[in-house]
């Protein structure tokens, strides 16, 4: 067990590392910073003025390095466009994400693997087919737009939920139904595969040879195994939600570190939108690996590669 | 009468052995998914390619006498503007029917582009194992991890919005699920028997790639391929609808919503419409890829 959490940790460290490199190329990349700081009408001294005084002048592997080692002394480095700390923006604004991806999450699970395992109960019956169908209409549903139409229906015309900001947690009840609506079609189908396999497994049928009720088979036997595999699909999901809430914080006006992402993106400032995505690679690795060391407790076999 | 026919017609098929292509032509007219699909993708696919025929003014004529007429079934509409007009006074059915291009357009592109670079990937990965899979499997490993939808946010507003750039950073973003198809069934396929015969006779990598093992992977990447192409859709959308995608006045259904947003609450047809364009668009492609899969391979479909 040790070996494999070691093996993990290690593989997630490599993963970062070259993810932080290509987040660094491609956005340096993308375009001239020093000309993105300076603003569409600057004139052409004053863009080579600011590559001197930004540094951007200097080779793109020194500027790698610099910003890779001052991330792991723990400096973020500066926003341009907040002129202020990047990693005070982070801790300002990661509340209301977090919040809004673990409310997401519930909403996955709470809809997802109750319409999974009813599904699994009478494959192809009617509630079958109503979960598979649910499920495909909600993955062709744009988030956005689900967003806006909710907007109209709910925050006008029967007013229930207030539809912009982040103040009390009714302002989270639409953000987060919308965001979780989302995964809910691959956690579905996913509770369903797995619970059709489990139902139909050899010691299923001998828990019910052996008379016990089929809510005790259910719940004590057969869910265990079957929500093994849904264990790191939710971890990856709520990596998802964590660097995907950018149009959900845009659309319903939530201050969280999307909406923060989004801005930056629009002020050209580099520094804010290289850390932000990998900050949000970071957290996606920590939670994959954290979801595969969970796994590998609950399931001895997942320690084997 | 007919119905006799039909009987005895069944009854004959069962007799006769189907080859498997006309086994597949008969699933394929008995799946409901796959014809309903398949009807409105190659319905979409004409009308964007046709815009021009089909659009009955032009999407881009201001005519702002005629500003915010709604559509012909809510009071004040006429015929004329079927679907009405937004806020500058453009028809918004044409505006619809050009946006089905860029929707089109930047998902089939995208998703090619994926495609090449996911399945050159899977297939060497797959073929060639030892070093070379490990390097690919680590290369997945670190896509997965970055944010897709933010890092094409960023690099398509840093570049600079336009489809073509679109095309290559949602296609550069996409090639996961190719990747891990691909490299699955050619570590399968590769250790086949028909393989090693091709090998036997003299069949170089190469011809064995692309003669014995590529074609098998037809249908599974066809798939993948709509799967991807729904994502793609709904990306592109996000990013115009977030002003960073297709720029104004080029007609877009995320653009279209964005622009509608301002007046949604009286006027609420004007994001609805093409939100609903949207949402048929991508439910289609879907249903379509899933009944590809079903059709083909029905073993996969859990």
């Amino acid at each position: 067990m040790l070996r494999f959490i070691l093996k993990r940790l290690a593989l997630g460290l490599s993963v970062a590392l070259t993810v932080s490199l290509a987040t660094f190329l491609l956005l340096n990349l993308a375009a001239d910073p020093a000309a993105m700081v300076a603003g569409e009408d600057a004139t052409q001294e004053a863009i080579e003025q600011i590559r001197v005084q930004y540094g951007f002048d200097r080779p793109l592997y020194v500027r790698f390095f610099e910003w890779f080692g001052s991330i792991l002394v723990g400096d973020f480095g500066d926003s341009y466009y907040w002129k202020k700390p990047v990693f005070e923006l982070l801790i300002e604004r990661a509340p209301v994400t977090i919040a809004l991806a673990l409310g997401a999450l519930s909403v996955t699970i709470l809809v997802g693997l109750p319409l999974g395992v009813l599904a699994a109960l009478k494959p192809n019956g009617w509630l079958d087919r109503f979960a598979l169908s649910f499920g495909t209409a909600a993955q062709a549903v744009p988030n956005f737009w689900l967003g806006l139409i909710l907007i109209i229906l709910l925050g006008v015309m029967f007013p229930i939920f207030p539809v912009s900001g982040d103040s009390t947690w009714k302002h989270f009840v639409l953000p987060c139904f919308v965001l979780g609506t989302s995964a809910v079609p691959q956690v579905l189908r996913l509770t369903r595969t797995g619970m059709i396999e489990v139902l139909g497994s050899d010691y299923i049928r001998t828990a019910r040879a052996k008379g016990f009720r089929p809510s005790q088979i259910l719940f004590r036997h057969a869910l265990r195994n079957a929500l093994l595999p849904v264990v790191s699909v939710l971890a990856i999901q709520l990596g998802y939600k964590l660097g995907g809430s950018v149009i959900t914080e845009t659309v319903f006006a939530l201050n969280g570190l999307g909406r923060l992402a989004y801005e930056s993106i629009l002020g050209a400032d580099i520094p804010t939108v290289q850390m932000l995505v990998f900050f949000f690679a970071l957290v996606f690795i920590v939670l994959t690996v954290l979801g595969d060391i969970l796994n590998a407790w609950l399931d001895p076999r997942m320690r084997v590669e | 009468m007919t119905t006799t026919a039909n009987a005895v017609a069944a009854m004959a098929d069962d007799i006769i052995d189907l080859t498997p292509k006309e086994r597949m032509i008969r699933k394929a007219k008995s799946h409901f998914g796959f014809k309903f699909g398949a009807f409105i993708v190659i319905s979409f696919a004409l009308i964007a390619i046709f815009a021009p025929l089909f659009a009955p003014h032009d999407p881009y004529l201001q005519d702002l006498a005629k500003r915010l007429v709604p559509p012909v079934w809510q009071e004040g509409g006429s015929w004329e503007h079927i679907l009405g007009t937004d806020a500058l006074g453009r028809d918004y059915l044409s505006r619809l029917i050009y946006g089905a291009r860029i929707s089109m357009g930047v998902g089939f592109g995208a998703a090619t582009l994926g495609c090449l670079i996911g399945v050159t990937i899977g297939l060497s990965a797959g073929y060639l194992g030892g070093r070379v899979d490990q390097a690919a499997s680590f290369l997945l490993t670190c896509q997965l991890a970055l944010p897709s939808l933010l890092l094409a946010m960023a690099l398509v507003f840093f570049v600079g919005s336009s489809v073509p750039t679109l095309v290559i950073v949602l296609g550069v973003l996409h090639w996961q699920y190719y990747m891990v198809v691909t490299r699955t069934l050619t570590r399968q396929i590769r250790s086949l028997e028909y393989v090693a015969a091709a090998r036997s006779i003299g069949s170089t990598d190469r011809q064995i790639l692309f003669y014995e093992i590529l074609p098998n992977l037809f249908n599974q990447i066809i798939v993948v391929f709509s799967l991807e192409m729904a994502v793609v859709i709904i990306h592109e959308a996000s990013l115009s609808f977030l002003g960073v995608g297709v720029q104004p006045p080029t007609a877009s259904w995320g653009l279209m919503i964005a622009e509608g947003k301002t007046m949604m609450y009286f006027k609420p047809y004007l994001v609805v419409i093409p939100g609903a364009a949207l949402f048929l668009l991508v439910l289609a492609v879907n249903l379509l890829g899933d009944g590809i899969r079903d059709i083909t391979a029905p073993e996969s479909r859990n």
